[in-house]
């Protein structure tokens, strides 16, 4: 059953080929047998068997939705308030959310079976999902390499098909990165198109959930269900239906792919390139042209990127005091000593360095040299990118300049870190889409991921395009080989 | 940019972060890393242009100004480490001889 696409196993569950009780009980041992790759922080078998034949009963009356009986894994930076909800931070170790995110009521109006949350990098600061206080998550491709992150754990579970779809969240990268790492599709939506209310914020102004799956179509049926403006979000947006589904298969128009010479340097992997090169020609041959593309801001992407994420990430994670949840430093003399020690011994190590450098570059004397001046940047980062969409339809190039790493390999100079994660942030910085896509494979069998980058709210265009790229190769159907 | 430790200690005061000896001189080290290369910002001219601080220039949402939130004091303080009276406890906000 797990070797079944998404739209598969739902018309399985029509068709009455199986029960939901009995896909919910392979899926939970599937995780039970891969426990090894850490991408679950919590799982909560009974009360998933219990949805699932709740699921059943109800189909046997005709009562059915998008997704009903379908497992599923969120996240675990979004609140649920029948399981905890740490962000993988000692921090949030045992908290229990007294509501539901809007994304996770969502899945559940569905009729999805939420099996359990996955791992993921710290408050989602990290793209390696080392930085976990429940311990890194494992690639399923080779358990010595890195899944890539922040939603390392919904990467892998999906990767090594213990659920047929995740929710991850995408600040700088964290959705595209994981699914190029570990050779699945994701993608980040545009800012604004999926409610972020009980989603933890990390930069309130670049986060955005979205879903990972194996392949577009499966995508597409998982964003229907995401996607929708919520009152609760005073950043959600009013848009017009589109079925994401119906929508894959309408002929594509003749394209024009930028491609950015800087997607292209010395730094991206020589075999990244090739993989890319040969997903082109075969656009190419489709009819599309190509277009090299400038984009002289480039330079100026990340590091924009951090001193905003961070300056919000240090605003965002000062609720974290110990007083009113989360952790609390015990025998502490005064509230400023309870709120500085409770916060020390809550967080990690890659937190603490964001937040600080946050705090930094909002203080006195430097807010205009760098916050505000970053606020300036960004915007003409976005004119750039908005310009450069209206003489492309899409934007093509590596998600990731280079495949996964091995565990304990990312180099110690953070700034090496954050440099791998230049093809990502420019999404973000600006809010529009990009997908990423399994596009080949390097000589240690290591996936290749491909990303698409749309003008705001062009989803439908990104999901078609990489439907079509999804009937002419077949390496979304790649699996790796686990020992089970 | 050179990060000093004591301004680092500053800025951790700041941010309610305490940093032992080693973490102080490894996050110094870190932090001026990161701030040379946010310094790569002060290369481009931005003197008329607005910030954007959201990516689709949006601005809050006003709604009427009418109660909707239902009293939610006890799920809340469920959650809380330590509480009593309706009051979360804390210690002396002042230290003892203070």
């Amino acid at each position: 059953m797990h070797t079944m696409t998404l739209k598969q196993l739902i018309n399985g569950l029509q068709s009455r080929a199986f029960s939901s009780a009995e896909l919910t009980q392979h899926y939970l041992e599937r995780i039970k047998k891969m426990g090894d790759l850490n991408a679950f922080i919590h799982v909560d078998e009974a009360s998933a068997l219990a949805a699932a034949i709740a699921a059943d009963n109800a189909r046997h009356k005709g009562e059915t939705s998008a997704l009903s009986g379908i497992p599923m894994a969120h996240k675990d930076l979004f609140c649920t308030r029948t399981m905890p909800t740490t962000c993988a931070s000692k921090m949030l170790a045992s908290y229990q959310s007294p509501y539901d995110a809007t994304v996770v009521e969502r899945f559940a109006a569905e009729g999805a079976i939420l099996l359990g949350k996955t791992n993921m990098d710290e408050f989602a600061m990290g793209s390696s999902n080392e930085n976990s206080y429940f311990g890194a998550v494992k690639n399923p491709w080779n358990t010595d390499y890195v899944p890539g992150g922040s939603s390392g754990g919904s990467a892998a579970a999906v990767s090594a098909s213990m659920v047929p779809f995740a929710t991850g969240s995408d600040t700088g990268g964290s959705i595209r990165q994981p699914a190029a790492f570990c050779g699945i599709s994701g993608l980040k939506p545009t800012y604004g198109l999926v409610s972020r209310y009980g989603m933890v914020a990390y930069a309130s102004s670049m986060d955005q959930a979205g879903p990972m799956a194996h392949s577009v179509e499966d995508l597409a049926i998982v964003l229907q269900a995401m996607v929708g403006f919520d009152k609760n979000d005073s950043t959600s947006v009013k848009r017009p239906f589109l079925d994401y589904s119906a929508g894959l298969e309408a002929p594509l128009q003749r394209l024009r792919i930028g491609l950015p010479t800087c997607f292209f340097d010395s730094a991206v992997d020589p075999e990244i390139q090739q993989a890319i090169r040969n997903a082109i020609g075969l656009f190419e041959n489709a009819g599309a042209s190509i277009v090299p593309l400038e984009l002289p801001l480039e330079s100026l992407w990340t590091p924009c990127y951090y001193v905003t994420a961070c300056a919000e990430a240090s605003s965002n994670l000062s609720r974290y005091d110990g007083i009113r949840f989360g952790h609390r430093a015990a025998n502490a003399t005064t509230v400023d000593d309870l709120i500085s020690r409770s916060r020390t011994e809550g967080f990690g190590e890659e937190v603490k360095r964001r937040v600080l450098t946050g705090t930094h570059v909002l203080s006195e004397g430097y807010f205009d040299a760098y916050y505000l001046q970053a606020q300036k940047v960004r915007r003409l980062i976005q004119n750039e990118l908005k310009q450069t969409l209206q003489q492309v339809d899409v934007i093509l190039g590596p998600t990731t300049p280079t495949c996964a790493y091995k565990l304990g390999e990312k180099p110690t100079d953070p700034i090496k870190r954050y440099l791998a994660d230049t093809f990502t942030v420019v999404a973000n910085l600006a809010g529009v889409p990009a997908l990423s896509i399994p596009a080949g494979f390097n000589r240690d069998g290591l996936p290749i991921g491909m990303q698409l980058i749309g003008q705001l709210f062009s989803e439908m265009a990104l999901l078609k395009l990489g439907h079509f790229f999804q009937q002419q190769t077949n390496w979304h159907l790649a699996r790796p080989l686990l020992k089970e | 940019m050179l990060i000093q430790e004591k301004e680092l200690k500053f800025i951790s005061k700041l941010a309610q972060i305490n940093l032992d000896d080693q973490l102080l001189s490894k996050l110094a080290h870190d932090l001026g890393s990161i701030m040379t290369f946010a310094e790569q910002l002060q290369s481009i001219d931005t003197d008329d242009v607005l910030p954007l601080f959201n990516p689709l220039d949006a601005h809050q949402p006003l709604r009427a100004d009418n109660v909707t939130e239902k009293n939610q004091r006890l799920p809340l303080e469920c959650l809380a480490p330590m509480v009593n009276d309706n009051l979360y406890l804390v210690p002396n906000v002042i230290a003892a001889g203070e």
